[in-house]
């Protein structure tokens, strides 16, 4: 497997901390998450082995191009119209967890307009380049920054103040039928594949999918989300652990560096998560905008032979994250992330058949 | 000599040439008579070499034996040069060749002088145990000076001429082996496109061959030291020349090559490796450490440890305005000095420093205008900012620094981690001659060997 589609999977697993998943994880915690989460896993990771070797089958082609062209428009249109939905709403997902966490945590006198603004400047810049220069940004930042979360993760498993009798009480917790909400959630950390609907253009070889990279994508998987759901409980107990609005940055504060330049961890934490943040909301809305781009396309909005169609969406999609920061409260942020989480399942079924669609139309 | 006959007619080309080059007060056209045979010299006196012109030229005819000699022997010189039309005579002239008219025959042989063939110290890039001599003003001494280096044949020379009114030589150097065909054809394609009407300079010539035209960084890098060329040819990159300046210009080049200073070639491996991190602290200093300041002071003063937050409260006590205006205000003046001392002749800039550096920084704090902490980052940043190898990459994180420091203050603690992953971004977009300009390279030892692509 390139390197470069690694990064895609583990950008998204990381991310998933600063994306409500372990709010509604933890929420879950006493009613069947554990067991949706194994679930997840196992599921995720087939998923993800399907979807390579699907792609496997045509490469350096964007899935658009591949829907246009061997089914019928009007198949292809609500079907790529349903993608560009699912990754503006991660991209969403992401951005308005982040502004809220930032201003609670960080800068609580800062407007919310002004934080969101300054995402949105950069991320509209970011956006609209190539798809390559994404690739080899996603790669920077994941050499910046993961040694530092690495840092800090060791940090929060030796501190003595993690106490494993939480953890093994919440073990308790298996026997429960697997939720449905809490399975969509863990699933969302191996939703990076799928961003191969576009990157799969520059990927002009075939992907090698043994037992050895499903066993890495699995396993991380399962390391990622057993940190994600226990570590909080370990700090915060099992009991009161569903009314955090955000356990994993609230737990970041019950650390200290007692020699450090910056004492409290939490805020290297949120700045640690910011650069990861940014890179995965970079990548869902690029893929989202060439979405949109292959189904809207106005040839006729011209400027000095530059298209201008794609600016408008960039401005479109602004003007959408200004307004919701400001409009949503902390709870329907919780309940709009709940349903779009839950419907990540779906979101991975009409992928997987519509691409195996594509692929029998093809051998025709 | 006293049986001198009249003169005879010279050919009518030459005649109207010279018309054509007067009222020029160099414009010389001499017979060169002996007994019944003559032969005629146009050229420009200004241009040629006249020991030179003695020598080959007119002492010959008087001591071969019939004009049909002569005529073999001129024809036979090493800097004789075809003739391709009539128009283009004049230019060969006043480029120093001189016009031989004989039996009938043209002959153009090059006998120009050059007064800037010097090979001089390295002044920009210099290093302690590498190579002391840079390159000439004179491209003829440039180009023998890396053929001296780089004894390969695979090495080529490709002459191309300016369009513009010097009508400068440009020459595209390359290893045949190792160079990029689809770069070398953008690079000649650049080339021919150009259609300036001066161009000087290999630093002008990078203006007008970057394609576009507001850029911040550069996509071809500027060096005066043969062994950078050489090692650049051997990494497949090409070089290209003009006449009259004593820089190359290497392409295409990405983000590292311009932190890679020669010396790294001639120390151990640690000693290179701690230079290397050393350089890299010293750009990322350079970069931030305004706009760290004013996130720290302005937005977020408790993310520092208590001790350190009130030391640098402390030291800002008095000052009568916020700290972008403190950064900017100190920024400014480092700037206008680091200006000062480049522009002004060497005997005066060391006053200009002390005075500068020493008595306003001084005075600056004790006037409660700006903090001691923020003397000591300006001078950081500036220091810090010389650390960069080649000065071009150093002019364009300067500037950086600004926009940065913009976002931060609009933005807070959050503008500027994004305004870095903004600047990261801009780079990765960017590109040099199709080659990505800012990714990581793993496979390859060294930077600058190679620039493979995906």
């Amino acid at each position: 497997m390139s390197r470069f589609l690694y990064y895609l999977i583990f950008l998204t697993m990381i991310s998933n901390i600063v994306a409500s998943v372990p709010k509604i994880l933890l929420f879950e915690s006493k009613t069947g998450a554990i067991p949706s989460m194994f679930a997840a896993v196992i599921i995720g990771t087939i998923f993800v082995f399907i979807l390579v070797k699907l792609f496997n089958a045509f490469p350096g082609k964007s899935f658009p191009d591949m829907l246009k062209q061997y089914t019928p428009k009007w198949f292809a249109y609500p079907v790529l119209f349903y993608l560009f939905l699912c990754w503006f709403g991660a991209g969403l997902i992401t951005l308005i967890t982040y502004v809220f966490l930032f201003i609670t945590f960080f800068a609580p006198e800062t407007s919310i307009v002004i934080t969101t603004l300054a995402f949105v400047l950069v991320i509209s810049f970011g956006i609209l380049m190539k798809s390559r220069s994404m690739l080899y940004m996603a790669e920077i930042v994941l050499v910046l920054f993961v040694p530092l979360i690495f840092f800090l993760l060791i940090k929060f498993y030796v501190n003595p103040k993690l106490d494993w009798d939480f953890i093994k009480i919440a073990m308790m917790h298996i026997n429960h039928v697997p939720s449905y909400w809490a399975f969509g959630a863990a699933l969302y950390i191996f939703m990076g594949i799928a961003d191969l609907v576009i990157f799969n253009e520059l990927f002009t070889k075939k992907h090698k999918m043994g037992w050895k990279q499903v066993l890495v994508i699995g396993l991380s998987g399962a390391a990622i989300l057993f940190t994600t759901f226990f570590v909080p409980i370990g700090y915060n107990g099992v009991e009161q652990i569903a009314e955090l609005t955000f356990p994993w940055i609230s737990t970041s504060d019950s650390i200290r560096m007692k020699y450090g330049l910056i004492e409290r961890v939490i805020f290297i934490f949120i700045l640690a998560f910011l650069g990861i943040a940014f890179v995965s909301l970079l990548l869902h809305w690029h893929v989202a905008l060439k979405l949109l781009e292959s189904i809207f396309q106005f040839k006729r909005l011209k400027w000095k032979d530059k298209m201008l169609a794609p600016y408008i969406f960039v401005v479109i999609f602004g003007i959408i994250s200004l307004v919701l920061t400001r409009k949503l409260t902390q709870y329907q942020l919780f309940s709009l992330s709940n349903y779009f989480f839950g419907s990540i399942p779906i979101f991975f079924v009409v992928l997987i058949s519509s691409l195996v669609l594509v692929k029998r139309r093809a051998k025709l | 000599m006293t049986n001198l006959k009249e003169k005879p007619n010279p050919p009518k080309l030459m005649s109207e040439l010279k018309e054509q080059l007067s009222p020029s007060f160099d414009v010389l056209l001499i017979p060169l008579q002996l007994e019944e045979e003559a032969a005629f010299l146009l050229y420009l006196k200004t241009a040629v070499d006249g020991d030179k012109l003695q020598n080959m030229i007119i002492k010959p005819f008087f001591e071969m034996k019939s004009m049909q000699h002569y005529a073999s022997y001129v024809q036979s010189s090493p800097d004789i040069l075809e003739i391709k039309s009539e128009e283009k005579i004049p230019l060969e002239l006043t480029k120093g060749s001189v016009l031989i008219a004989v039996q009938h025959q043209f002959f153009l042989i090059d006998v120009k002088k050059v007064n800037t063939s010097t090979v001089q110290q390295t002044l920009m890039e210099p290093t302690v145990y590498g190579p002391q001599q840079a390159l000439s003003e004179d491209i003829l001494t440039n180009l023998n000076i890396i053929r001296h280096r780089y004894k390969e044949p695979t090495l080529k020379i490709e002459i191309l001429e300016l369009k513009d009114k010097t009508h400068n030589d440009i020459a595209i150097i390359y290893d045949d082996q190792t160079v990029k065909p689809a770069i070398l054809k953008t690079i000649r394609k650049r080339l021919e496109g150009l259609d300036s009407p001066l161009i000087q300079s290999a630093g002008e010539l990078q203006l007008y061959l970057n394609g576009k035209k507001f850029t911040l960084f550069p996509t071809l890098m500027l060096t005066e030291r043969p062994d950078r060329i050489c090692y650049n040819l051997d990494a497949g990159k090409v070089i290209i020349m003009i006449d009259g300046s004593p820089h190359a210009l290497i392409a295409p080049v990405v983000f590292f090559d311009f932190m890679v200073s020669m010396e790294d070639n001639y120390h151990l491996f640690w000693i290179t490796s701690f230079t290397l991190v050393l350089r890299y602290f010293g750009l990322i200093t350079c970069l931030i450490l305004p706009a760290l300041y004013v996130a720290i002071t302005s937005y977020n003063p408790d993310i520092f440890r208590t001790e350190l937050a009130l030391t640098v409260a402390g030291s800002r006590i008095g000052v009568p305005y916020p700290s972008f205006i403190e950064v900017l205000f100190m920024l400014i003046f480092m700037e206008l000095l680091t200006e000062a001392s480049i522009r002004l002749p060497k005997a005066i800039s060391a006053t200009a420093t002390t005075v500068g550096g020493l008595i306003l920084g001084s005075a600056a704090t004790e006037a409660a205008l700006t903090s001691n902490i923020m003397i000591i980052i300006v001078s950081a940043v500036a220091i810090s900012s010389f650390v960069i190898p080649i000065n071009e990459m150093s002019f364009s994180i300067r500037f950086c620094r600004y926009i940065l420091l913009a976002f931060t203050t609009f933005f807070g603690t959050v503008g500027f981690i994004l305004g870095f992953l903004g600047i990261l971004m801009f780079l990765i977009n960017k590109e040099s001659f199709g080659e990505p300009y800012l990714k990581m390279y793993w496979k390859s030892r060294r930077s600058e060997k190679g620039v493979k692509s995906e």
